[in-house]
């Protein structure tokens, strides 16, 4: 069975990007265009892997990352940052919060399918 | 009258004149006069002698003629001269005065000729003053009777013309100082007038930090004028006139004040010596730099928050090019590739951009944080060579680097100083043509570093990185340029160079932000070499 990716993040053709990637790849992918949308979807539909978007509306990544990080039903979920900010700073929040990797827009689809893969076990 | 009577009234009158006058000119003149009625003489002079000179005072009666008169002056001359006791005295007529009438009643004939001659010196307690020389014409002499009159009348001479010599050099002096005086008040009315005048606020305090001048804008700015709170002042005072002393005494700094109003002032020191090289002070010069700074502000703000906003469409660009490109929604033929690829580098040069921009407002803005450690320059110098090494290949450039064995670790971000290098390097590869050489090398220097917290200069190794390139040069006046931001050379290089002309700005930004250095050396047609410093980690480290 294809695993499932969450893809939370506001930029609609971001998403739709994103999605098309992974579904070639082989991946079901649901996406939320909020924060809160984000948290009910990470909690309801039990994804394999999140990719996260910090500046959100409603609830930003961050805090959506240590809700799911520090609920001991959701926390092996593995989550990575999607950020179009470069500063360190955001790298080392991202560590604090407990996601697991972290990705600055724009990326690369090699550097993003190979961190999936290896949070996935694959 | 008695020739008794006579004196004692010249006496008493010669009294009240030396009390009465503080100028030699009037009281010669007076002397000359009275000289020739006392006397009866027909001719006389006071001569008056300050070192080699001798000023001449000439009387005359009434009725002498002008042959008479040059040959008494004549006379006088060459008298003065027998009598000096310098080779040569300088010799100068100072007034001739001619009596109101003549004393006696006697005319002269156009004929007269000199005759007797008589010469007094004028003495103060051994000092020699003048003389006093009085003639007449042939066939007169002095009367009997007048003789005593004589020798009394310039026995009287003597200390009246000492008391008034005396008081004419106080009279001169004193109004001398008072002319200095005044023009000193006028200098300091005219200084003290510019400096309030000025825009700038300008103190100046003496070698203890103590205020000795303050002017109107600098009164105004630190807002002293409405907010007269003792200890605000205070306060205020002590940030401006702290200083953290550089090594010529030099320094600059930004003062925020925050009561009344929030403004910034800029401050800039200047030490103030006299002729001897002494500190007798500081200038601080204050500008209100608030508008300036909010502006700059706004300006890193835009170009943070712009960048920001252009990397979320970027990366929905990029990423549909590429799925697309990738062949991942279906096939493509060769023309469609080939636009993709177009529109793919050019995106990629965008997205460059864009973050050069953002790192460039960071540097600028001070916002970068150097994670610094002791690093060992060799593992980034092959890091970087190896990621580049197939960009040269493709041009068959060759790179070459010679990198000692006992290079020091150096004190350095490695992440930002891999991108300095890259930077260089990946400029050398670009100007250099076809089958050309790049060098890279290593090396070290000791410098005279004086550091902020210190007055001492202390010496500080530095590792010198060198990036040498066989490309066509950069002339000196080019050079300049190269480290601003957005600049480019000429256009031929442009068309091949495809970035914006913020790379070697930031670089030079790191370096700097490092306490290093950025320079190149180079010469039009003769190749480029661009180098670096970075500070040995030893020399950092407190001893």
């Amino acid at each position: 069975m294809a695993k499932k990716i969450l893809i939370v993040d506001d930029e609609q053709h971001v998403v739709d990007v994103v999605k098309m990637r992974l579904e070639v790849s082989g991946y079901e992918v649901i996406a939320a265009y909020d924060g809160q949308e984000g948290l009910r979807m990470a909690r309801d539909e039990k994804p394999d892997l999140i990719i996260l978007d910090v500046m959100l509306p409603k609830i930003d990544g961050y805090k959506i990352c240590r809700m799911i990080k520090f609920d001991p039903k959701y926390k092996h979920t593995p989550i990575i940052m999607f950020t179009a900010r470069a500063q360190e700073s955001d790298m080392q929040l991202s560590k604090e919060v407990g996601a697991d990797s972290y990705l600055t827009k724009p990326f690369e689809p090699k550097i993003l399918m190979g961190k999936i893969k290896e949070l996935l076990g694959e | 009258m008695k020739s008794e009577n006579i004196l004692n009234d010249i006496i008493n009158e010669m009294n009240r004149m030396t009390v009465a006058l503080d100028d030699t000119e009037p009281f010669i003149k007076w002397a000359v006069e009275n000289a020739l009625t006392v006397t009866c003489c027909d001719m006389c002079a006071i001569v008056l002698i300050n070192l080699n000179n001798a000023a001449i005072s000439y009387g005359f009666r009434k009725s002498c003629g002008n042959e008479l008169k040059a040959s008494f002056k004549n006379t006088v001359k060459t008298k003065l001269q027998d009598l000096s006791f310098f080779d040569s005295l300088n010799v100068y007529d100072l007034a001739s005065y001619v009596s109101s009438d003549d004393p006696d009643e006697r005319q002269m004939k156009d004929s007269a000729e000199m005759g007797q001659f008589v010469v007094k010196t004028l003495k103060h307690k051994e000092t020699l003053i003048g003389y006093c020389i009085f003639a007449w014409t042939n066939g007169w002499e002095i009367a009997s009777n007048k003789a005593d009159l004589l020798s009394g009348y310039c026995d009287q001479l003597s200390p009246a013309l000492n008391t008034i010599m005396g008081k004419a050099i106080i009279h001169n002096q004193s109004y001398l100082l008072e002319e200095r005086k005044k023009s000193a008040e006028d200098e300091r009315k005219k200084l003290s007038v510019i400096i309030d005048g000025m825009k700038e606020g300008l103190i100046i305090v003496d070698e203890n930090n103590h205020i000795m001048t303050m002017n109107k804008s600098a009164c105004e700015m630190l807002e002293f004028h409405n907010y007269t709170d003792a200890r605000y002042a205070k306060e205020i005072l002590a940030d401006v006139l702290k200083y953290e002393q550089c090594a010529d005494g030099h320094g600059e700094e930004d003062i925020l004040i925050t009561v009344p109003v929030v403004k910034t002032i800029h401050k800039s020191v200047s030490p103030i010596y006299d002729a001897s090289k002494r500190m007798l002070g500081r200038a601080l010069l204050l500008t209100d730099v608030t508008k300036e700074r909010e502006f700059e502000q706004m300006k890193v703000d835009f170009v943070s928050i712009a960048s920001h906003e252009f990397r979320t469409p970027i990366t929905a660009i990029k990423e549909a090019i590429s799925l697309v490109n990738e062949e991942m929604m279906g096939p493509l033929n060769d023309k469609q590739k080939k636009c993709l690829d177009i529109a793919m580098k050019d995106t990629e040069r965008l997205a460059d951009l864009v973050k050069d921009l953002f790192k460039i407002s960071q540097i600028e803005s001070g916002k970068i944080e150097l994670k610094r450690s002791a690093i060992a320059l060799a593992f980034v110098i092959r890091e970087v060579v190896e990621k580049l090494r197939p960009k040269a290949e493709k041009k068959n450039i060759e790179i070459v680097h010679k990198i000692p064995q006992d290079i020091p670790g150096v004190f350095a971000d490695p992440h930002q100083i891999s991108s300095v290098l890259r930077n260089i390097m990946d400029n050398a590869i670009k100007f250099t043509p076809e089958g050309g050489r790049v060098t890279l090398d290593v090396g070290s220097r000791t410098l005279d570093v004086t550091p902020a917290t210190s007055h001492v200069p202390r010496p500080t190794s530095h590792v010198v990185v060198s990036v040498t390139d066989t490309g066509p040069g950069i002339t000196a006046e080019d050079q300049e340029k190269l480290f601003h931001k957005f600049s480019q050379l000429d256009s031929s290089i442009r068309r091949e160079s495809t970035g914006a002309g913020l790379g070697l700005a930031i670089a030079k930004g790191i370096v700097e932000m490092h306490g290093g250095e950025i320079w190149i050396e180079s010469e039009k047609g003769k190749g480029a070499a661009f180098k670096f410093t970075l500070p040995v980690y030893n020399s950092i480290e407190p001893r």
